[in-house]
């Protein structure tokens, strides 16, 4: 009981200065962050969290941001005609991750569209305003083959795919 | 409502930008100015001058008070260097308060006390005195043994026990070049109206020590103690000189500093606190206000002291928590100080930057860090800010320490390699990547932990064995 109580106070006098010592190294982490134009989620470390890309209908895929590589590869093998890009424009390295989109699929021939949504709090009343914007575009879209995607293809994807669910756009049940 | 908020967010970071711009801004001008009054000091006070003093035609005769609590590591090798002090008339008291180590039978043993019964005056209360000693070999040192009661109480009961109109407090830790105490105390000879001055402290650490006596000033060898070197340097050269400059010094080091007697028996002697040395300056500096009293409280960049700094991160923590309560602790007890023109300068200058900049820093300064965090996250900075604010709250201190240490060493000499300056300096530019905040971080949960008396001992080396050299 005396060792266990040693380390609770030991615990208690370590714990809160690791924790505001590391504010301060992810001040330094962010400030050397925002040196970065690009922090491609399809590069190590970040590659081994990132979402798979998978098809929840017939016209719609849904994943993390592609590179060119990948991009060509939705076209030329699934079809997708039109990129939909649900990364924040708030963001310097998520705006300038659109920018390269937008430049790489004009050189593919795609088309790319944008409904930034916020990360921080995903449900937030602004992103379930703009998955409104995003529904009533994917109703006019007709039958173009379309790629939504965010950064991991974990969080925002999941949001809008649940969203297109309760919308009837989509089948929960959907298999490829 | 959330517009009104990201202004809200957005107008305290530029508060924080600002405020470091202000901070690295007022350390920039204390530097220029130290090496104004430094310069001036370095012509008036010439080597003629301390002879002056030492062939005794005008001095002040005084009592060195030393209190130890679980010192037995320092305690024989700083008398000794306290006894072999340049000054004609002076005596030593150490004040064991109730150490629970040997540092009693370490003094007993090694200057051959003796048991007196000698009564002593109760100006300044403190707590019970079991005995007193006398040495046989050096009349002129006196040991009280009394009750543990904190350094405080036994400053004050060293006060009582001294005979001379001057007394100089100086901790246990620490060693006095031969000729600090002359070179201090010329202020009191000089002018009447100095009632206490302190020297500059530097790191013991790293140096060789022969016979209580540094001899070889190198760079300390562990990085813990390089830092809070290069912290000493910054801290001494450009924070106390200026405050000097402006009349307004509040802190004289517990390490080391001289002061007249009465005055300090008028304000009842040192408060029970755990920073008592920079409460006794401001609570001297508030008598002398009260009274009407003309005063002068100063700096002397030359006479130094040399003090052992915690080794480890443990003891250092312990170090600057303590520091920062007093120092809250200190504002707090005087705080009809605050902004009050009837104090002058220090009312109005002095303590507001002791107030926002020391006390409010380390809060302000994490938020700081804390809100880009934020801010990046919802995508408020710009890379221009973020460039921006790096350079202001890391670069500038990062020159700030560098120009400190290579004017320091430029003006007095002390380090004399090169290999000892470029470390320092080295470790001048590493401080803002990690030790700092460390520091800043201790003193942020001090903030809030300021109620608590405990003094959190720091872990000692053995100054040096009695008859080898070592290096501390």
């Amino acid at each position: 009981m005396n060792f266990i109580g040693k380390q609770f106070k030991r615990i208690l006098y370590v714990l809160p200065r690791v924790l505001l010592l590391s504010i301060f190294f992810l001040y330094v982490f962010f400030a050397f962050l925002s040196y970065f134009d690009y922090f491609e989620p399809y590069l190590y470390p970040l590659a081994l969290i990132r979402g798979k890309a998978y098809p929840v209908s017939r016209s719609i895929i849904m994943g993390p941001y592609p590179h060119y590589g990948e991009m060509k590869m939705l076209k030329e093998k699934y079809g997708v005609t039109v990129m939909v890009s649900l990364l924040s424009d708030d963001l310097p390295q998520e705006k300038a991750l659109y920018g390269r989109e937008q430049r790489d699929a004009e050189l593919l021939g795609l088309k790319a569209v944008s409904f930034p949504l916020g990360y921080v709090s995903v449900h937030s009343d602004s992103n379930k305003k703009k998955l409104k914007e995003l529904v009533a575009f994917l109703r006019s879209s007709g039958t173009q083959k379309i790629y939504i995607h965010c950064y991991l293809g974990k969080h925002r994807v999941s949001f809008v795919r649940q969203g297109l669910i309760e919308e009837g756009i989509i089948d929960e049940h959907y298999t490829h | 409502m959330l517009e009104l908020l990201s202004d809200f967010l957005l107008g305290f970071q530029v508060v924080i930008f600002i405020y470091f711009i202000v901070i690295n801004g007022i350390y920039t001008f204390f530097t220029l100015i130290s090496l104004k009054d430094i310069r001036l000091h370095a012509q008036t006070v010439t080597n003629q001058n301390i002879k002056n003093i030492l062939s005794g035609i005008f001095y002040k005769p005084l009592s060195i008070v030393v209190p130890a609590y679980n010192e037995e590591e320092t305690i024989v090798a700083n008398i000794r260097s306290l006894l072999a002090l340049h000054y004609p008339e002076f005596e030593v008291i150490v004040v064991n308060d109730g150490s629970k180590d040997a540092t009693l039978e370490r003094m007993l043993a090694e200057f051959r006390l003796v048991k007196i019964d000698k009564p002593f005056r109760l100006i300044l209360s403190h707590e019970h005195i079991v005995d007193s000693y006398i040495s046989v070999d050096y009349p002129h040192l006196l040991v009280i043994d009394k009750k543990n009661g904190g350094k405080a109480d036994a400053l004050n009961a060293g006060i009582n026990a001294a005979k001379f109109p001057l007394f100089c407090c100086i901790d246990a830790d620490s060693l006095l070049e031969h000729d600090a105490l002359l070179r201090a105390s010329r202020l009191f000879v000089e002018d009447r109206e100095v009632i206490a001055t302190g020297g500059i402290v530097r790191v013991l650490n790293g140096c060789t020590v022969e016979e209580g006596i540094v001899n070889e000033v190198r760079a300390p060898k562990k990085s813990m103690e390089c830092f809070q070197a290069v912290e000493y340097m910054r801290g001494f050269f450009s924070g106390r000189t200026s405050w000097n400059f402006f009349g307004s010094l509040l802190i004289i080091s517990g390490a080391f500093g001289i002061f007249r007697k009465d005055m300090v028996m008028a304000i009842e002697g040192y408060r029970h606190t755990v920073g008592e040395d920079m409460d006794l300056v401001v609570r001297l500096h508030k008598h002398c206000k009260d009274k009407k009293i003309r005063y002068k409280i100063v700096f002397v960049p030359d006479p130094v002291c040399w003090t052992q700094v915690p080794s480890d991160i443990p003891s250092l923590l312990k170090q600057r928590n303590r520091w920062h309560r007093g120092l809250i602790d200190s504002l707090w007890f005087n705080k009809e100080m605050f902004m009050n023109p009837k104090y002058g300068t220090v009312g109005l200058i002095g303590y507001p930057y002791f107030v926002f900049v020391e006390a409010l820093g380390p809060m302000i300064e994490f938020l700081g860090y804390f809100g880009f965090i934020i801010f990046y996250l919802f995508g408020f900075i710009s890379r221009d800010f973020a460039f921006l604010f790096f350079a202001v709250a890391i670069v500038w201190g990062m020159w700030i320490n560098l120009g400190s240490i290579l004017l320091d060493n430029l003006i007095y000499l002390r380090y004399k390699g090169i290999k000892d300056i470029l470390k320092l300096c080295m470790y001048g530019l590493m401080e803002f990547l990690g030790y700092r905040q460390l520091i800043v971080m201790e003193r942020l949960l001090a903030t809030f932990q300021f109620w608590k008396k405990g003094w959190g001992k720091a872990k000692r080396q053995e100054i040096k064995s009695e008859l080898h050299r070592k290096t501390v």
